[in-house]
């Protein structure tokens, strides 16, 4: 039944070549959009977007615990205190999302197809999750890994093991990435195949038509960025106007371009991204049972920006320059084949855009000047992560049985998945699923318990700060190194200042 | 588990096979066991091969009942099947080659079951007399679908390190990667001799032998063949090799009808391109002839799926090769109006397929 000979191994390199991407029909057979968005590496708005996603599909515990709206602060809930005694018991830290997702992708080298297929099956599982289900805080990252593997394996003959995968998620072990991957492929009923015109509809914002231009006319643009950014001192008082209606590509891009550059360098920090959140949360708020998750959006604004605009500067003037040409043609077209299905993100990420435009290294000089922001984000962030810690520990050792019951509410059992036919052996509802990635979080913490805590921020921020820094070479270089001490901030944030600064 | 384990069928490099029983309905089933590497997770070709068979649902391919992951184990339930077409001729043929009504049958439903996989935008990769399982009903079901592979998205990246060497096409000896359904039209076409002969046809030792043993039948394929399929798969390699002449199937499998052999001239094509469809290979006049009936089978009972005595006739027949014009719909299938004929036609006949369940017929 099953052939011993020649079945072709499957190669384990280090850094697994992603190459000869075929459909086995002729290029003419595709929607060239999605062809020309294969050429590229993976765009960071596509990052932003799959985190948007995994928020969409997953709602988390502790979404509700922090209400955005109250005009007071929030004092630090109880964990805090207790938290001292049961410091050994940590979990590692958990990287915000989308710097988790960007770290993955960037040192995986992960392709378009791959993070495309991710999409698909994320979309999937937002539909076949039932609304109730809550995950913790570490349930994101969890799927979006387990399902950037399925898909990697499903698309690639010469496909890398888990192992690999592990390597560049240090804060899963390979246990627990074994356990999410077959929960996950069970909670997709193995329904991983998609053809083309459902790919399309799943990234129809990114197919939009480019402007007319070619490579000359887009290296034109970065420049014209460059100069914009020189340009915004004078343009101050004009408030950002990001285009929130489609606007026709003959439409000057020049003008948009200038008021993107002067909004991202006013409120480059942690302002853009929340807001990209809060418009995420502004979406969500119809559910009345989304409650926006305060620490995260923080979080990932504070040190996910960063990383992301850093990245998008090191790719160079050709991927500069295509979100330059996102930021000046208007969404229209291709866009609307997927309207039905990806209206409400397309309109969220659209908005959102100017989040990840191009920022002139000037803007990061700027940046930089304006040490009181900075300062300001890193408190905020802080404060919350605290809580985020604080939560988790309670998870580890399950503290709260509030959080337990939860998971096993009637409203969860009542949203159960419907059975899969295939598969009746494992009656397991999705909400159990997540309460499962929660339970294989808990199972994880032991094994990582005996890690102190020193070392793992001191391989875990440079080693995310490297490719930034490695990448920013050609810049200042005090970039880089503002970079490395943001991060280092934040890291030093979740262990509650207990411990070492890498800037130290 | 649902099931009780009984004994043991086979073993491969990843998996081990079981004869079944369901707790629940007393059906046979086998049981695809495959152990969970601590460092690969579950593995890719179990993934594949789970996400493509739920899909496949055809008489001539075997049916995935169910699917159990355990921590440590994956186990994949299908539909049981008696033996393997290896097996199958070592029995029942005359020194391995089996008669020639019995030929025509598996050879009907072999293609049959790879026109639905091709249809279904799937390529098998892996089709050899192992991998095709025989049932007590003289059905022919294709089976092992770990190598196989979706198309269709420019999303896939694709190995040339497909098919067991035997059944491997010349295009993807060279090494093409970009190759499509005429890889496992080539591995019918090595089946098909197979059974008339009762050995492989070409048996090399390694990737260039394989390729010596291909050219010393077939001939070598002059500049211009090789020239253009370089051309329309880049990453084949170019060489040298000796120039032989082609020698005659009739020479080589001398009990062959002429339509037989005229089939195998046409699946056995140098050049992809050449090579017929599978669904084009249904409507050859092979099985149009005149005076087919049932084969004998060891069990006493009649072949599934004897191909009728009428085909529609052979030309324009929609279906068209991928590398030239895909249908964006399937487009209405005379092949599926002749295969419900012939069901119905074995329905009719006697000693016919009373013990169907009923909705079997697809």
């Amino acid at each position: 039944m099953s052939s011993a000979a020649e079945r072709p191994r499957v190669s384990v390199s280090h850094r697994p070549a992603w190459c000869n991407r075929a459909s086995l029909l002729p290029d003419s057979h595709h929607n060239p959009a999605l062809l020309r968005l294969f050429r590229h590496s993976v765009p960071n708005e596509m990052i932003i977007y799959v985190a948007q996603q995994l928020f969409r599909a997953i709602p988390v515990d502790d979404d509700v615990g922090q209400p955005v709206t109250s005009s007071l602060p929030t004092p630090p809930h109880t964990p805090h205190k207790t938290a001292f005694d049961e410091e050994s018991q940590d979990p590692p830290p958990l990287l915000p999302l989308e710097q988790f997702i960007w770290h993955v992708i960037r040192s995986a080298n992960v392709p378009v197809p791959i993070l495309l297929a991710t999409i698909v099956y994320l979309r999937r599982l937002h539909n076949k999750l039932p609304r109730m289900a809550k995950g913790i805080p570490c349930t994101r990252h969890r799927v979006f890994l387990a399902t950037l593997i399925v898909a990697a394996k499903y698309l690639n003959d010469a496909c890398p093991k888990n192992k690999f995968w592990a390597e560049h998620a240090p804060m899963f072990q390979i246990a627990e990435i074994n356990l999410m991957e077959s929960q996950l492929l069970f909670l997709l009923d193995y329904d991983l195949r998609f053809d083309e015109t459902e790919a399309c509809a799943n990234v129809a914002y990114f197919l939009r038509p480019l402007a007319p231009r070619s490579s000359v006319t887009r290296q034109k643009a970065v420049s014209r960025v460059a100069q914009a950014g020189k340009a915004r001192a004078a343009q101050a008082s004009l408030p950002p106007t990001p285009p929130t209606e489609p606007t026709p590509h003959a439409h000057a891009p020049a003008q948009v371009i200038t008021g993107a550059v002067h909004s991202i360098a006013k409120r480059f920090s942690s302002v853009v991204l929340a807001n990209a959140a809060c418009e995420e949360r502004q979406a969500y708020s119809r559910s009345p049972l989304y409650v926006p998750l305060r620490t995260d959006s923080t979080e990932s604004s504070d040190t996910g920006s960063s990383a992301s605009s850093s990245g998008t500067e090191s790719e160079g003037a050709s991927e500069a320059g295509s979100s330059m040409g996102s930021t000046a043609s208007s969404p229209h077209g291709k866009v609307g084949e997927g309207a039905n299905l990806e209206g409400e993100a397309i309109s969220l990420l659209s908005e959102a855009k100017s989040v990840l435009r191009p920022v002139p290294a000037s803007a990061h000089r700027r940046r930089k000047g304006s040490d009181a922001t900075l300062t300001m984000s890193a408190a905020r962030g802080s404060s919350t992560s605290l809580n985020t810690v604080g939560s988790d520990q309670i998870c580890a050792v399950h503290a709260q049985p509030s959080r337990n019951s939860l998971a096993a509410s009637p409203v969860a059992e009542r949203s159960k998945v419907t059975p899969s036919r295939t598969m009746p052996a494992l009656p397991v509802g999705a909400s159990g699923f997540l309460s499962r990635m929660w339970g294989a979080a808990t199972k994880g913490t032991p094994g990582h318990g005996g890690h102190s805590k020193t070392p793992v921020v001191a391989t875990f921020a440079p080693e995310i700060t490297e490719p930034q820094e490695a990448l920013l070479a050609g810049q200042a270089h005090s970039t880089g190194a503002f970079h490395l001490r943001r991060l280092a901030h934040s890291r030093s944030a979740m262990f509650r200042g207990s411990a070492v600064d890498v800037d130290a | 588990m649902n099931y009780i384990q009984l004994e043991k069928l086979g073993e491969g490099t990843y998996a081990t096979v079981y004869k079944g029983r369901s707790r629940t309905t007393n059906e046979i089933v086998a049981l695809k066991e495959i152990h969970l590497d601590a460092e690969e997770g579950t593995p890719s070709t179990a993934i594949r091969e789970i996400s493509l068979m739920k899909e496949l649902k055809h008489v001539n391919i075997v049916r995935l009942h169910d699917v159990i992951h355990t921590e440590t184990k994956l186990v994949l339930i299908f539909e049981y099947c008696e033996r393997d077409l290896k097996k199958y001729m070592d029995a029942h043929g005359d020194r391995g080659a089996l008669d020639p009504l019995t030929v025509r049958s598996f050879m009907f439903q072999l293609l049959m079951g790879t026109a639905f996989c091709h249809e279904n935008r799937v390529l098998h990769r892996d089709l050899k007399p192992q991998n095709l399982l025989i049932n007590r009903k003289g059905e022919l079901k294709l089976g092992d679908f770990g190598l196989a592979r979706a198309f269709g998205v420019p999303v896939n990246t694709f190995s040339n390190e497909v098919v067991t060497l035997w059944y491997r096409a010349p295009d993807v000896l060279l090494g093409s990667r970009t190759y499509s359904t005429s890889i496992d039209v080539w591995s019918c076409g090595c089946i098909f001799a197979e059974m008339i002969s009762g050995v492989p046809l070409f048996r090399g030792r390694d990737n260039n032998d394989q390729l010596l043993h291909i050219m010393r039948i077939i001939g070598t394929p002059d500049e211009r063949t090789i020239r253009k399929m370089a051309q329309e798969s880049p990453e084949i390699q170019v060489k040298q090799w000796p120039r032989y002449p082609k020698i005659p199937f009739q020479q080589i499998l001398p009990k062959a009808s002429p339509q037989a052999i005229d089939l195998l001239e046409r699946l056995l094509q140098f050049d992809p391109a050449k090579r017929l469809t599978a669904a084009e290979a249904l409507q050859h006049p092979y099985f149009a002839s005149a005076g087919m009936s049932a084969p004998s089978a060891a069990a006493g009972q009649p072949y599934a799926m004897a191909p009728p005595a009428a085909m529609p006739p052979p030309s324009n027949y929609p279906y068209q090769h991928p590398q030239q014009v895909y249908p964006q719909q399937a487009p209405p299938n005379p092949q599926m109006a002749a295969m419900q004929q012939a069901q119905a036609m074995a329905q009719q006949a006697p000693n016919g397929y009373a013990q169907y369940p009923a909705g079997y017929t697809r």
